[in-house]
């Protein structure tokens, strides 16, 4: 596998070029329609030299989807000082995560995409959407320990429920381009995530 | 040609037209849009090639009536339930997400093909936001959400809120009966309802 490889630094340059042109030819010519060919020859290289790197086309955009789920759920650990209100942390958290998705928008077209045809980017969507629920889970159960959220609030359907209607929405206005305001669409959604847990 | 003879030739028209519809609804869910051949469509219709486009300009004309018929049972579906119960009962609320869910779970793999259109063919685009639209429309209506109505949440519209709730029984429905096929539609109706319920102010009956 090519990631077992130890890179010298031109190597290291070399498939950071591979990734950049990936990632424009995803956003530009969508999942299915894009080819290795695309690739190389936006960053310069022989299909061949491709091969070095990475073993295929759909390895090449995994390491891409995780870096950009990373940033984009990544962002919901950030702690803002002085922020324990939950209807404070929880607009803070929706804002910084529609904001990374909209960053990432284009992408994020390619993502969803993969994700109806390829069940391998399924897979790891599946998965890293069930960690990021379970840190959800941990927030949310904290708040429940305290009193902040009521007894009656499952907690477990909410994360899920909440994180797909986040989701979704973010797809909707920002992949698909109902165009819409990031304030509003931060009022919205966090407007949902209130009344459902009861808080704010 | 007599009037009975054109009457007939109608009919048997409409038929295939019909018959071509039903067929693509079956390729496209297995093959998606970008795959699926004319030629696929038309045997498994049984004409031929140049039947086809006596009704239809192109692969993109019949995919977007087979969407549009997907949306409009949909609609349908969610406008049946939009007639139980009262507009702020729990009755209510299950009755919608049961037609939502049931409609998404049972066309999983059309859905799948619908969206993936969607992303992939930008000429298809509008239809994939008029359909949606008229489904949470239905929801909206559904729930009592008209303009000035009281809002069913804190800072959130009627149709905002609709919105919303769509996308989560559309995420959700995806996840569960799609992509990582774990949850029974009456299980998911369960789950769902009660957090509609909290969002509208709905108690349980």
């Amino acid at each position: 596998m090519a990631e077992d490889r130890l890179l010298t630094r031109q190597g290291l340059r070399t498939r950071g070029q591979l990734l950049r042109a990936g990632r424009k030819a995803l956003e530009d010519r969508g999942y299915n329609a894009t080819r290795i060919q695309d690739i190389t020859d936006a960053a310069g290289v022989s299909v061949g030299t491709f091969y070095t790197y990475f073993d295929s086309k759909e390895e090449l955009f995994r390491n891409l989807l995780i870096a950009v789920e990373d940033e984009v759920y990544g962002e919901l650990a950030d702690r803002r000082a002085g922020a324990d209100d939950p209807a404070v942390r929880i607009g803070e958290a929706n804002r910084l995560y529609l904001e990374a998705f909209r960053r990432n928008a284009r992408f994020w077209a390619a993502i969803a995409e993969s994700a109806l045809s390829d069940e391998e980017s399924r897979r790891v969507l599946t998965e890293r959407r069930r960690y990021y629920r379970s840190r959800t889970i941990r927030a949310l159960s904290r708040w429940q320990e305290r009193g902040v959220i009521g007894t009656e609030v499952e907690i477990e359907a909410a994360a899920e429920a909440l994180g797909a209607m986040t989701e979704r929405c973010a797809y909707l206005w920002f992949v698909f381009g109902e165009p819409i305001e990031l304030e509003t669409a931060v009022d919205q959604v966090t407007a949902i995530w209130l009344a459902t847990l009861g808080v704010g | 040609m007599s009037e009975a003879g054109a009457g007939a030739k109608g009919g048997r028209s409409e038929r295939t037209r019909a018959a071509l519809v039903t067929a693509a609804s079956g390729i496209f869910a297995e093959r998606r849009f970008l795959d699926a051949r004319i030629n696929d469509i038309t045997d498994a219709a049984g004409v031929s090639v140049g039947t086809f486009y006596n009704h239809f300009e192109s692969k993109e004309t019949l995919f977007a009536e087979v969407a549009a018929a997907a949306f409009a049972e949909l609609r349908g579906a969610l406008e049946g339930a939009a007639g139980q119960g009262r507009d702020d009962s729990w009755q209510r609320v299950e009755a919608l997400i049961g037609a939502y869910l049931e409609e998404l779970a049972g066309k999983a793999a059309l859905w799948a093909a619908v969206e993936e259109a969607a992303l992939a063919v930008p000429e298809l685009r509008g239809l994939f936001w008029e359909g949606r639209r008229s489904c949470v429309e239905a929801v909206a209506r559904g729930l009592g959400g008209r303009p000035g109505k009281k809002a069913p949440a804190e800072g959130i519209g009627p149709e905002a809120a609709a919105f919303a709730l769509a996308a989560m029984a559309e995420q959700c429905g995806a996840q569960w009966f799609l992509f990582e096929p774990t949850r029974s539609v009456d299980d998911g109706v369960d789950r769902l309802t009660r957090i509609w319920a909290r969002v509208l102010g709905v108690a349980r009956g």
